[in-house]
This record gives C-alpha cells, structure tokens and sequence, in this order.
C-alpha cells in the first residue's frame, strides 16, 4: 500500500515538474551538403561547472527535442564525429520552450586549426633521442605546479590552458613515473602534483599504441614526456629508553635509536639485562637492528623465509638456554638503498658479553634387555661467551634481467666454561658406581661465511642462468681441564676407583666450497625443464689431545686412547634435472639430483688413509592443486642424504662423562631420508573459517643411531654412532577455526598425533622403541578494540613409549597445557594484563615428583601524554614462582626428566620512553 | 592462428571506420563488442597501502609482484543493454602474491541503460555475490580535452564517485550504446577509456569489433548471494572491513 502511494506521488510529482520544466528543440545540418545529421549528440551541460545535465540524439531528419529541463544557464554542446563541435550559452526559464531551428555543423577538415576544439590537450610530437632536464636545477617558485616548472624547461611551453608543446610539437602523453598523468581538475581534487616534487623530466618518442598493439611499426612516434618524482626524502631518528628495575637484583635495561635519511638509515642499540633479554625482539629488530632476517619470493609465488639466526637468542630474542643470563650487548647497523632501489647495502656489527650460571638435576631411566638402570645427576655450571660479529650484504640489481646479491659474514667468540657435576647409576635399587667431576675450558672460536648469487634472465621469455657459490670457514681452538673421581661399587661397597686429572686441547678446522650452476629452459608457456650442476667441497680436521700430568705435575705426557688427529674430507659433483609445470590451478614439479660423493678419511695417529665412493640420491616430487584460491591440496615428495659429522666419525674415546664414553665410527655410511607430505588448506574469507590437514610420513635408511654397551660389571656405558635401518615417523595435524558470530568470538580446535619407529642397540641387542602421541587442543578469543582482549588455550596429549628390549616396560603419561591471557584497557590509558601457563604433567612410576607448574605473570601499564610515548609498567614475573624448567623426553631405550634453574618470580617497575622526529623534508637541493 | 585472426579482425575494423570517416556520414555504433585493457599499477597501489613505511616486508611483496598487472575485458553492447566480462587470458605474468587474485577480476556486469539498473557478479573471495540495483548516477563534467582510442575519437568527461575517487572517463559519441566498462555510463556516448588516476588503475580499449551482438543473447550472471549494493556494502565492512588499508582498497575495488 505504501508502495503505491508511492508510485502515485511519483507520478504526480513528475507531470507537475514537467509543467514546469523547460524544453530545447532543434535539428543539425551539415553545412556543406545541407544533410541533416542524425544520432547528433545534443548535451547541456551546467554553465557553471560544466556538469553534464542532458543528452539526446537527434533522429533521421536530424530532429532533436530535450524535454524536462529546469530551468537554469546552460551551455548547449552538439558534436559530431569529424565534425567541429558546436557549443552555445543558454539560458532557460522554468517554462520557455527554445526553438533553435536548423543548427550547422562543419566538418572538421574545412576549419581552420584554431577554431578545432580536438586537438586541444592531447599532443606533443618530437623527434630525437630521450631529452631529461633535471628539476632541480631550474628554479621555480614554492608550491608551483608541475605546469610552472615544465615552462620553465627550455624549449617546452605550456599554454594557459595547461597544453603542453614542446619544440613547437604538442605532447601526446604525460607520465609519472612512468604511469600516465591525466592532470587533476582542480575543481573536483585538491591534491596536484608540486613541482618540488619533481626529480627529472625525461622527452621521448614512445610508438604508437596501435605499433605497440600489432606489432607492426607504422613509423608514428609521439613525444611523451615522463615526469620523474624524488624519492620521498624523509630525515628524521625515532627511539626508544626503557629502564626496569626490580627485586633480588633484577634489571632490564633497553636503549635504541634509529637515524635515517630518505633511505639511508643507521640504527643502533645497546642491552643490559638479567631477564633473559638478550637481544632485540622481532619487532625491534626491524626497526634497530639488521632486520627481521630474509624474506624472499621464488618465481612460483611462494614465500621463502630464513631466519637470521643466532645460536644465543630466539625469534624474540630471549635466551632460550638453561640457566640465569646476564647479558651486556650492543648492535650497530647501517642500511642503504639508492640507484632507484637497484642497489643496496647493509651491514651490522655486534658485541655480546654473556654470563650463564644455573643448575640442572637429570633424571633418566635406561631399559636394558633384563634389568633398568636409572642415572641420577646434578650439575652447577658458569659459563660465559664474548662475541664479536660482522655482517653484510649487498645487492645490485644490474639491469632489468641480471642481478647479484653478496653476503658475508664473521664472527669472533671466546667462550669461558666451567661445571661441578655430580652423577650417580642404579641398577635397580643398587648403585653401581657414582662420580664426581670438575671440568673447565677455554675456546676460541672463528667464523667467517659469504655467499654470492647471480641470476640472468635471457632473452626468451622463462630462460634463465643462476650461479651460487658459497663458502664457510670456521676454526676453533682451546683447551680445558678434566678432573674427575668415579667409584665403582659391589655389593654396596666400593669396588674400585677410577681418577681422570688430564688437560685436553681442541684444534679443529673446517672448510665448505658449494658451488650450483642452474639453466632453466621454458618448454612451453606452461612448463620449463631445470638443469644443474654443481661442486661441493667439505673439507674438515679435528685435532683433539688429552694429557696426563707427569712426574712434575705438568700435563704434558699425551693419552694417546684420549687423542686423535683426524681429516674427513667429502668431494660431491652434484648434478640433476627437474621438470616443472605450472597452469593456472595446477603445479607439478618431478626431478631429482644425483651426487657422487667420495670420502677421504685420514688417521694421522694411527697413519691410515681410506677413500670411499657413495652415490647419492636426492629425488623431489611436489604436486599443488588449488581448487580455488584459497583452498588447496598438495604432495610434496622429497629425498635427501645426511653426511655424518667428523664428531660421529673421528675413532676418538671422549671420557668427559667417565661412566658414559662416546667413541666415533669411520665406517659411518651417509644416510638417506624420504619425506612425504600431504597437506590441505581451505580458508573461507567472508565467514572467516579456516581448516588446515597435514599428514608427514619420513622414513630413513643408513640412519645414524648409536649402540651403546653398559658393561654390567661397572655401570660403565661406550656409546657408538651406528648406521641402521628402519627408522621411520608419521605425524598428523588438523585444525578447524570459525568465528561464532552471535558471541562475536573465535574458536579453534586441533587433533595431532604421532608415532615414530627408532632403532639402536643396546649391549648387543637389536631394540625398536616405538612411541606414540596423540593430543587435542582447543584455543578461543574474544577482543574489542580498545576494551579488551581474552584468549583461552587448552590442551592434552597423550605419550606411550615402549621398547623391544623390555616390551612389558611400557611409559605412557598425560600432559595438559592451560593458557589463558587477558589484557583489559581501562580508562586514563590504563592497561591490565595477565597470562598463565598452567603445565600439568602426569607422574610415571619412575618420575614421581611433582612436576605441575602454574607460571603467571602480570602487569598494569599506564601510558603518559598525547601521543602515549612514555610508558609506565608495573610487571610481577612467575608469581606463584613455580617455574622449574622441566622438560621430559624419550629417545629409544632411554627416557630423561630434566629440572633446571631458570628465572622465577620477581616484580619489576619499569619506564619506557619512546621518541621520535619525523616528517622533516629534506631542503630542495 | 587465432592471434592473427585477431588481428585482421581488429585491422579490418579500423578499415571499415576510416572508409566510414570518409564518406559523408560517419557509421554509428548500436551494437558490438569492446576489449578492454585493465592497467593496475601495484607498486603505486602497494606503496600508498603501505602509508609510506617501508621494511623487509613490503620490499620483498614489491620485488614479487609485477609492476603492472594486466587484464582484459570482453563488453558487448547491443542497443541499451550491455555485458562486461573477462576477456581473453592476459599475456602478462601478472604476478601478484599480494592479492592473489585481484579483486574484480572476475567480475560480470549486465546493464540495461534505459532501466538504469544493473546486475553484476562480483566474486569476493569464495563468495560470489549478485549485485541488484540500481546504476550509479555520476555527475559527469565535459571538458573539450579529446583524444583517439582504439581509432575511436573521444571526449574527456571528469568525475568524483563514492565520494571520493577521482575518474577521468573517454567517450566517443560514434557509439551510440552510452555504457562503458564495470558500471562506469552516463555519457552521451560509449566510454572507451576510463582512468582512477589516484588509485593508479586504467581500462582503455584496446579494439572495438562491429559483431553481430544480440540483444536477447546477452544475459546475466545469475550464480551468487542475491544482494543489493547496501547489503555488499555491509557484507565487506563486516569481514574485510577489519584489514586496514589494505581491505579498504580491495572492498573499493570491488564497489566501482
């Protein structure tokens, strides 16, 4: 009904307009052959603004009536194709009706060029090579368009209604940046181009669309003008202070700056922390630091990140070792980029200073074909490492198909240690030795890596060349002393005594040349073929020697049993073919490398050289399809060869731990791993669900393991790296996250699970430790900008561990993980937050201690002044200060519980003042 | 083959409209069929996204992705109703990791310009909608800047839509049909060209074809969440709304 009345009103409305509406009657001739002109385009527009207000075409006789039209001025617009367009001012009441009668129109071709309204903006016309006038150097005043400066440049004028003719031809194009400019109308955007804004002006000829378009060069060049924009050349330096203090001496301490100038930045930062800051966090590092490491793009689209990594500290830069850090450490860092981002550098050195002292306690328990034995240790450690690093890259863009990226890197560590640790072995309920030891050590240790790429594209379209070559060199120097006293009990009394008091010296040395040389060959639009071929060469000597003091207490007689002189040696030609397709939504890549690799094993001690050939494999297979473009299956086959390390191989005995002797194996075989994944993805934007399946499966052959031989008689064990078969482990995870939309929250909920085949040897048994897991999780947020944010993680997991040595010996526990956060802002820029991570860990009748930790912490924040750059944070750390460091695992016949003293609870006020001064342009040069 | 066939077509065309211009009265327009070319600037586009700050990210999604991406467009037109519709795959590498696939991309618009209403496929993500209504009324004002476009002379026609995005608009008055590319008409002609200089994105035609279009033959799209532009418009805000500058340009693209 209402939609009636509607349409009524309408209707009544419009007959009562169109009584009072003006009406424009004509028709349009030609002049020449006195034809009238049908489909005439008759416009009018508003007078004041232009604005299109009509339209009709006339009929077949060239008739034209516009009817309806409010009154107002008007300027009357006839136009027709190739012929000179007719315009006249009209002023209209609200009831007149305009005849204008018979209306002439002239073709184009008869008038003369100034009365032509076409030619008006469009053209430029030179001839010659590119002409560039560099803006800089003509003088113009502040705020002047970019019309302003282009007269000023000789030979270029720009009429009054901004046409621009140069050498008295008209320009046809204008570009910025090499994206064509249409000039603003100043009357509908305020934003125009400045001409101290402008870095070059570039005149060229530029082919003619339909050239371009064909292919056929009809010889019609315009003049373009291109204009060139500066860089935005910002200066400025921004920063950040933060001083904490807290109780029982905890401090952390945080200053860093960056400077920069348009591209050119130089940052620096500086730590003093006991924390567990060691270093800058993600976010830091990208403005202070060398970056956030590489990100790059393959040809595919694909993401390849490395992380720039740092034995000492994490992603988040916090010591992720055992014990209490002290660290004092500063960064510097210099970046640049110019030649129009073609080129650019960057470079950083850093200094650490790191102190560690802490305890840890082991637990482990040993399963042995008839019996357990369980290890009970303690170890108090004060470590400390002084390092020195330099780094860089550089990269040049050479021209639009080469480029090369080069970077280097070395680093200087001299690292301090020393431990006390005390050790006991039950069989059983009987102890079968214990011991004691001291040990103490210097090293020096030196680094220096570099690489260098080089990519060309040729001049068919997906041919391309790349050549790698990288090296690493690394050497490490020291000595330490070992002092240690074992007892070896029987029946509950001392057996014997064992007495280690030796200086053992450490020279080892090694050097990697890798070398790759890849040609792709595009086969056709969709596919392309990649050849290889490359060299590596792993050159590597490890001098160890222990000494026994002699008659005058000096260490200076060698245990030759302790000591080796060892050179491992591994030459690979390496080549191989692969075969890619990519169409739309399928991608397949088949291919595979070959290396042959040989050994070359010296013995200096016992003067023995041997040579040994392998040919190795490493095929790859990957199959993407993507249904739509967010959801996607894939199988990713991949195979590849492990070398073992000269550590695994060297026949040295390391008696470090007396009752657990490492000895190397020279017969140690590469291994060879297959890794197969399947994967699918599906993310629904709109509804914001998300679903991601992953399924792995690795098996290896020639697996490095180790057999291990407890001598019953002592308690002692000798461990050896052994090559095996049948190792092998498959994984799956799932997730599933939607957004509940009547509570205006997220959930989330995963299954994974786990189960690995491990083989060793234990005292001369083939053992098979199969161990499973299975675990589900279940995570949900909810936030309100500004308000607040809560987030809840919850999990449990599953572990059962068995070995064939004792298959009735089963391990099986649960674990549960309870992770809530919350973060409230309140008014006067007050901030809340607390988190716990509520760890849960079922005992097992060998770890019968209590094991359960709820770690929270909290702090109140409260942010000063109106850009919120001064912070103050109130934070307590742990504070029901359970945190132990705890960490349970199972590796074959063995399964270890560790506690270690890490940082508990303690509460901290800290100020963190954050500037900056930006915006500044730089002068006009 | 069928590339020179394309060709000739296209030569053919341009032969038809110069012996047209020659003879006394020129050969107007009512029905046929337009490709256009897409031109996004995306480094232009990424950079303003950016708001100028630069880090390892934004370079390594710069160095990615193609500076141009390129796309063609198939629009017939027959009398008042027309048809805009991808074209034929772009010859260009068109990398973009950014957006995957750009937005609108996929779009297909059906207009019937005597109604003034509209209806337009607009894929968003996995969701395609069908957009019902009206066709957006732009206050267009005529300049006396021309240029040729696809041997087509044509009038330059500024504008402001959405309130704030700035368009420059080419129409020839040889076509009678007064559309143009996405939802971009009102001219008193067929709008060959069309430039958002501020949000660095171009259709120009590349070719107009005097084909034997029917008007009947022309139909929309129809597979899709029935909305009207109000109930798109909220759609997006609801779920991309939250991207930042970087969902407002894609729901922008989408809207036009």
């Amino acid at each position: 009904m209402k939609k009636l009345f509607g349409v009524v009103l309408c209707t009544l409305f419009a007959q009562f307009c169109m009584a009072q509406q003006a009406a424009v009657k004509g028709s349009v001739v030609d002049t020449l052959n006195r034809v009238p002109l049908s489909h005439t385009v008759v416009a009018l527009l508003h007078a004041k603004d232009s604005v299109l207000a009509k339209f009709v075409r006339s009929d077949e006789k060239g008739h034209f009536e516009i009817n309806h039209v409010p009154a107002g001025k008007y300027l009357l617009l006839i136009s027709y194709p190739a012929f000179a367009d007719y315009v006249d001012p009209l002023t209209l009441s609200d009831t007149s009706v305009v005849q204008l009668g018979k209306i002439m129109l002239t073709q184009r071709s008869r008038l003369l060029q100034e009365v032509v309204i076409q030619q008006k903006v469009a053209a430029i016309k030179m001839k010659g090579d590119t002409t560039e006038f560099n803006a800089g150097s003509f003088k113009t005043e502040a705020n002047a368009s970019v019309e302003d400066l282009l007269k000023k440049l000789p030979g270029i004028q720009v009429d009054s209604k901004g046409q621009i003719t140069a050498q008295g031809e008209s320009v046809k194009k204008v570009l910025v940046d090499g994206e064509e400019f249409f000039g603003d109308d100043p009357t509908l955007v305020t934003k125009n181009l400045r001409a101290d804004m402008v870095d070059k002006v570039q005149l060229y000829d530029k082919k003619s669309d339909q050239a371009a378009f064909t292919g056929i060069d009809d010889g019609e060049k315009s003049k373009t003008i291109n204009i060139q924009l500066k860089e935005d050349k910002k200066r400025g330096f921004f920063g950040k202070v933060a001083l904490g203090a807290g109780d029982q001496g905890f401090h952390n301490n945080e200053a860093m700056i960056n400077v920069f100038r348009g591209k050119q930045k130089i940052s620096a930062y500086g730590i003093v922390s006991n924390t567990g800051k060691v270093g800058l966090n993600w976010g830091d590092r990208e403005k202070f630091g060398s970056g956030s490491g590489e990100m790059s793009m393959s040809d595919d689209g694909d993401m390849v990140f490395y992380g720039q990594g740092d034995d000492l500290e994490g992603w988040d830069g916090r010591y992720q070792n055992k014990g209490y850090p002290l660290v004092q450490t500063g960064g510097l860092n210099y970046s640049n980029k110019w030649d129009q981002e073609r080129q650019n550098l960057n470079a950083n050195y850093k200094i650490m200073k790191l102190f560690v002292d802490g305890s840890t306690h082991t637990e482990s328990q040993n399963i042995l074909q008839d019996t357990v034995y369980y290890d009970n240790s303690s170890e108090r450690f004060n470590n400390s490492i002084f390092r020195n690093r330099l780094s860089g890259s550089y990269e040049n863009q050479i021209d639009s198909s080469s480029s090369i990226k080069l970077r280097v890197d070395g680093s200087l560590d001299h690292k301090m240690s020393g431990s006390f640790n005390q050790s006991e072995r039950l069989k059983g309920a009987d102890l079968v030795n214990n011991n004691q030891r001291k040990s103490s050590s210097v090293f020096d240790i030196g680094g220096f890596n570099s690489s260098l790429l080089w990519r060309k594209k040729l001049k068919k379209k997906g041919r391309t060349i790349s050549l790698t070559v990288s090296e690493n060199y690394s050497r490490t120097n020291g000595e330490g002393l070992l002092d240690a006293v074992t007892n070896f009990y029987k029946m509950g009394q001392v057996d014997s005594v064992q007495k280690i008091d030796q200086r053992k010296t450490t020279n080892n040395e090694g050097v990697q040349i890798n070398s790759n040389f890849a040609y792709t060959e595009p086969l056709s639009k969709a596919s392309s073929l990649l050849i290889n071929y490359g060299v590596a060469i792993t050159n590597n000597h490890s001098n160890r020697n222990s000494y026994n003091q002699n008659a005058n207490g000096k260490y200076t007689s060698l245990d030759s049993l302790y000591s080796n002189d060892y050179g491992f040696n591994i030459f690979t030609h390496k080549g191989g073919i692969s075969y890619g397709y990519t169409k739309k939504k399928i991608r397949i890549n088949l291919g595979g490398n070959v290396g042959l690799t040989s050994f070359h094993q010296s013995d200096v001690f016992r003067d023995t050289v041997r040579t040994r050939n392998f040919v190795n494999w490493y095929p790859r297979a990957i199959f993407r399809y993507n249904f739509t473009q967010q959801r996607r299956v894939s199988f990713d086959y991949n195979g590849y060869t492990q070398q073992p390390g000269i550590d695994q191989l060297q026949p040295i005995l390391v008696n470090d731990d007396p009752v657990n002797v490492v000895i190397g194996n020279p017969n140690l075989k590469p291994a060879f791993s297959s890794n197969f994944n399947l994967n699918f993805s599906d993310y629904k934007v709109m509804t914001n669900r998300s679903i991601w399946m992953s399924l792995s499966y690795q098996t290896t052959s020639n697996a490095i393991s180790n057999r291990s031989y407890l001598d019953p008689s002592s308690g002692k064990r000798t461990t050896q790296a052994v090559n095996v078969n049948g190792n092998s482990n498959a994984r799956f995870y799932s997730y599933f996250g939607w957004k509940v939309v009547p509570l205006d929250m997220r959930l989330g909920g995963n299954l994974r699970g786990g189960t690995n085949r491990n083989i060793n040897y234990v005292n001369d048994q083939y053992n098979v430790t199969r161990s499973n897991n299975l675990g589900i999780g279940l995570n949900a947020s909810k936030d309100k900008e500004k308000k607040y944010q809560v987030y809840l993680d919850m999990s449990a997991d599953y572990n059962t561990s068995v070995s064939s040595v004792q298959s009735s010996l089963r391990t099986n526990y649960w674990t549960y993980n309870i992770n809530p956060s919350m973060d409230i802002f309140l008014p006067l820029k007050i901030q809340l937050h607390g988190d716990m991570n509520y760890m849960i860990r079922q005992k097992t009748p060998v770890f019968t201690t209590n094991n359960n930790a709820a770690i929270i912490n909290a702090y109140v924040a409260k942010k000063f002044g109106k850009k919120e750059l001064v912070q103050v944070n109130l934070s307590m750390n742990d504070l029901l200060n359970q945190n132990i460091g705890f960490d349970r695992y199972v590796q074959t016949n063995t399964i270890t519980q560790t506690t270690r003293t890490t940082i508990g609870r303690y509460g901290m006020l800290s100020f963190i003042w954050n500037f900056n001064k930006l915006g500044a342009a730089a002068p006009k040069q | 083959m069928q590339h020179i066939g394309k060709k000739l077509s296209f030569l053919l065309v341009l032969i038809l409209f110069a012996v047209g211009m020659q003879a006394q009265h020129t050969i107007f327009l009512d029905h046929g069929r337009i490709e256009y070319e897409k031109r996004l600037n995306m480094h232009a586009r990424m950079k303003q996204m950016a708001g100028g700050e630069e880090n390892s990210w934004t370079d390594m999604l710069k160095k990615g992705t193609d500076q141009y991406q390129v796309t063609y467009f198939d629009y017939s037109f027959a009398n008042n109703t027309t048809l805009y519709k991808p074209g034929r795959e772009s010859p260009a590498e068109n990398r973009n990791p950014f957006w995957g696939e750009a937005p609108a991309e996929q779009n297909v618009v059906y207009s019937r310009l005597d109604s003034m209403q509209s209806i337009a496929q607009k894929k968003v993500f996995e969701q395609l909608f069908v957009v019902k209504d009206s066709i957006r009324t732009i206050r267009w004002k005529i300049t006396d800047e021309t240029r040729k476009i696809a041997g087509f002379d044509c009038r330059r026609a500024n504008a402001i839509i959405m309130d704030s995005i700035y368009v420059v608009a080419f129409y020839t008055d040889a076509i009678i049909t007064p559309g143009g590319p996405e939802s971009f008409s009102g001219l008193p002609g067929m709008i060959l060209g069309v430039a958002l200089p501020h949000d660095h994105v171009t259709w120009f035609a590349t070719k107009v074809l005097v084909d034997d279009i029917r008007e009947d033959a022309l139909k929309p799209s129809v597979k899709g969440k029935a909305v009207d532009i109000k109930a798109l418009n909220e759609a997006l805000a609801k779920s991309i709304g939250k991207w930042g500058t970087w969902g407002k340009a894609y729901i922008k693209a989408i809207l036009l």
